[in-house]
Parts: C-alpha cells; structure tokens; sequence
C-alpha cells in the first residue's frame, strides 16, 4: 500500500501542454492561462498599468502565442512563461508609447484617418456572425489557426480533406458575398 | 493559379519567397488584381481579427486571481496541490512502524506543500524525478534544504520594471523540494492525473466528475486546499481531503456527483495517518 497525492492540472508538464498548444487544443491554452495570470498581469498593473489592461495585454500575448505555436514557427529555446512574459512586456511597452503619443498630439488628428479600418472590421465580423458555426470555425482554423485540410477535418468531424476544403471554398465565397453587398469594392481601396 | 488563389495564398501567408516577388510585381501593373487583393486582404484580416476576439472571450471566462488582491491569499486559484508518489516499496514501512524506526523517523519529516495560488516550478518536479536515482542509496540529513536555482533571466531587464517572471514560481521550490529528501528507498513519480475546480457551475456547489482522465471538482474551492489522496491498496482508491474531511473518490464516476464526506471513523483514521505522513 502506498500513498500518492495528485498534482492539479497546473503541474502539466510544460512539454506536453506546449505540445497541446501546438495541436490547437484550446483546453491547453486555458491551462496556461490560469497559470500565469497573476504573473503576466503584475507586469502591467506594477508599470503603471490597470488591472483591464492587465488583462488584455496578456490575453494578447497568449493569442500571439497560440499562433506562433500552432503555425509551427515557434521553436522555444526558454520556458513557455519567460516567452509569454516577454511578449507581454513588448506590447505593454508598446501601448504604454501609444498613450503617450496620443496624449502628446491628442485631439489634433482627424478622427476619420483611424475610424475607417475598426468601421471596416465590425462589418466583416457582422457577415461572419451570419454565418453559420461551421462555417466560421473552418475559416477561422483556416486562416488565423493555419490549420491544415486535415486537421480542419478531424477538429470539425468531416469525413476527410476533399470536404473539408470543400467547406472552406463554399463558406469563403458566401462571406465574399456578403461582404462585397455590403461593400462596393472601392471602400477596401487603401 | 488564378488571382483569386493567389491573393489567397499570399495573404494566409502560404507562398513561397519567389512566388511572393512574382505576385508583388504583378500587383503593381495589375489594378483589378490590386482591388481584389485589397479586398480580400481586409476580409481575411476580418477573419482573423475574429477569432482573435473569440479566443480573447474564451479566455475571459476562465476564472483567475486578480493581480490586485494578490498579496492576499484568497483567490480563485487553487494552484497546487503537490506532490510525491511514494509506490511500492514505502509500503512496508507505513505499516510496520516499529520494526523500522529510523525509517519511519524520517518519514515523519516528508514535507508535502500545499501552497494556494503558486504554481509549482516545473523544474522542482524534475529534480524531484531525478532524486528518485539517488534516493534509493543516500538519504540525506533532514536539516539539508536544497536551494532552488534561480535562471538567470531574472536578472533586471531594461526599461520597464521588471518583475522577475520566475520568482513567482520559483517561491514554493524549497518546501516542495525538502520532500525529495525523505523518500527515502521509496520512488517519487509524477502523477498524471490533473485536478481541475471549476466554479462557474452555480448548480454544483459541492461535486465532483471524472472527465477524460481528470478530477474535476464543482464549488467554492477557491478559499481552501484540497489535497487527493490516492492508496493503493488491494484495489486502488483516491480521496479528497478538503477541510478537515475526507471523501471518496470513485474514478469511474464520471457524472456530476455530489460530495459526502467520509464518516467510518476507521477509516477516517487510517486516511489521518497516510496524510500526516506527508505533511
């Protein structure tokens, strides 16, 4: 007879969640976020930052993270926490220089120069709500998660790649639809 | 490939250094081909800025300590519950206790830290994994506390005051890592069943489920610890300990089960023991 004591799923070995991460397991990425949450967000909150922020860069960084590791671009020679603090410290530095130029300048800039791109943003994300969930999720695993035809088919349960690219044609071309009736052509000019 | 899989593949980052060039300079003489791109560029962008937003909202939901509150020790988080996996051969000095005095002295000295809101160190676990070579042929004095090793990227970084990333987790090295030394002849494993709380679930303030492999537990388990037992006896069993009380685990549950806690004062006992083992 022996007696064992469990770790708590924050123990993971970073090996295997890092290697989770990778695969696109979302339950990972939780795991991860638990984690370091208290240490990400001292970061900003002692530099002058609020608890909102806080938790914005770091969600920001842990979506950074999830890219890099999920489009395989990311070999990590530290530890995934010394990686996710550093990122969080760039983009803390980053807005902390965006406030100070805003504050320097401030209400000298026409509104209109940086209202357009969020207006162009909020009218793509309404299409994609239109859409329906499969659809949304093949898109999204195609084009920010870079997931293959093959992993798009065993997360979304399609019965092989043809569909799944299939799928992702046919949901593309309904977005462009909706888009291009919402938009004439020339608005997406820059 | 037509313009439409190219401005595709150029913008979803997929080309190659050369067909990138190519499709560049192609840009620049081609106007319908320039608008479609842009086009296409904003919609993918959208996409992109979507999921962003979703993964953000997810994450959002996942209850978390506050920064603010953190000095003190009530948060959410219930982080680690840590622990030696002390198999087989600790056995037989569990329950023969005065054959083996010198042994079960030692034994007394095991200290297994439950520490709220600190992640365990990764790296005290694999020194405690390579102890286990160790452990078998030298036992070491129990006044012996090993100094975690801080990486060296704690050092000062510039500009923004830095927090050194690792103390954090670094913190709770030394009580968990006096435990390596007591094991003794006994191997101390990593156990690979997670824990999770979860406490959003306003119908089960006090359950428990067995989910893919991991425990997880229902309710306000944010202001205390809780410690999971498991014996291996005849046939193994998990407990939880969980303020004072005991109760019983059963891994094939995986419905949503409420917790009772254990009342075999026997039994009550012998678990008192194996866990006083231990602390």
């Amino acid at each position: 007879m022996a007696l064992r004591v469990f770790k708590s799923a924050s123990q993971l070995d970073e090996v295997e969640i890092f290697e989770r991460i990778r695969n696109g397991d979302e339950k990972a990425l939780e795991i991860i976020y638990k984690k370091y949450y208290r240490m990400m967000t001292k970061l900003v909150v002692t530099n002058s930052g609020t608890e909102e922020e806080a938790r914005d860069v770091y969600q920001d960084a842990l979506v950074v993270f999830w890219q890099k590791a999920r489009s395989g671009n990311l070999v990590l020679t530290s530890k995934m926490s010394t990686y996710i603090y550093s990122v969080c410290q760039n983009l803390w530095r980053k807005e902390l220089e965006r406030k100070k130029r805003l504050s320097n300048e401030e209400r000298d800039l026409p509104e209109s120069i940086d209202m357009d791109k969020p207006e162009r943003e909020k009218i793509i994300a309404r299409c994609l709500e239109q859409m329906g969930e499969t659809c949304r999720k093949v898109l999204m695993y195609y084009y920010f998660d870079e997931m293959s035809m093959q992993e798009i088919a065993d997360k979304l349960g399609f019965a092989n790649t043809d569909t799944a690219k299939t799928k992702k044609y046919k949901c593309k071309q309904k977005l462009d639809e909706l888009v291009k009736a919402q938009y004439t052509e020339h608005d997406f000019l820059d | 490939m037509d313009n439409f899989e190219q401005i595709e593949k150029y913008v979803s980052g997929r080309m190659t250094e050369t067909e990138k060039s190519a499709f560049e300079s192609q840009l620049t003489t081609d106007p319908a081909l320039k608008n479609e791109f842009a086009l296409q560029r904003s919609i993918i962008h959208g996409i992109q800025k979507a999921r962003i937003a979703e993964l953000k909202t997810m994450l959002s939901q996942i209850p978390v300590t506050s920064a603010v509150s953190a000095g003190l020790a009530t948060g959410k988080l219930v982080a680690g519950v840590v622990a030696a996996t002390v198999v087989a051969t600790a056995s037989y000095f569990y329950f023969k206790p005065a054959n083996t005095a010198p042994v079960t002295a030692k034994n007394e000295s095991i200290k297994t830290e439950i520490k709220k809101e600190k992640p365990i160190q990764p790296e005290t676990i694999n020194s405690n994994k390579q102890e286990e070579v160790t452990a078998a042929t030298s036992v070491k004095s129990s006044s012996h506390k090993p100094t975690p090793s801080i990486p060296a990227a704690t050092k000062a970084k510039p500009k923004i005051n830095v927090l050194d990333p690792t103390e954090e987790l670094t913190t709770p090295a030394t009580p968990s890592a006096k435990a390596k030394e007591d094991v003794l002849s006994a191997t101390v494993a990593v156990s690979h069943v997670a824990v999770e709380v979860n406490n959003s679930e306003k119908k089960y303030s006090f359950h428990y489920q067995f989910q893919n492999g991991r425990l997880v537990l229902y309710g306000a388990f944010d202001d205390g610890l809780y410690e999971i037992l498991e014996i291996h006896g005849d046939a193994p069993s998990l407990f939880l300990y969980y303020k004072n009380s005991y109760y019983l685990l059963n891994e094939k549950q995986t419905d949503i089960t409420p917790l009772s806690a254990i009342q075999n004062t026997q039994l009550i006992q012998k678990l008192k023991e194996y866990r006083s083992r231990q602390n």
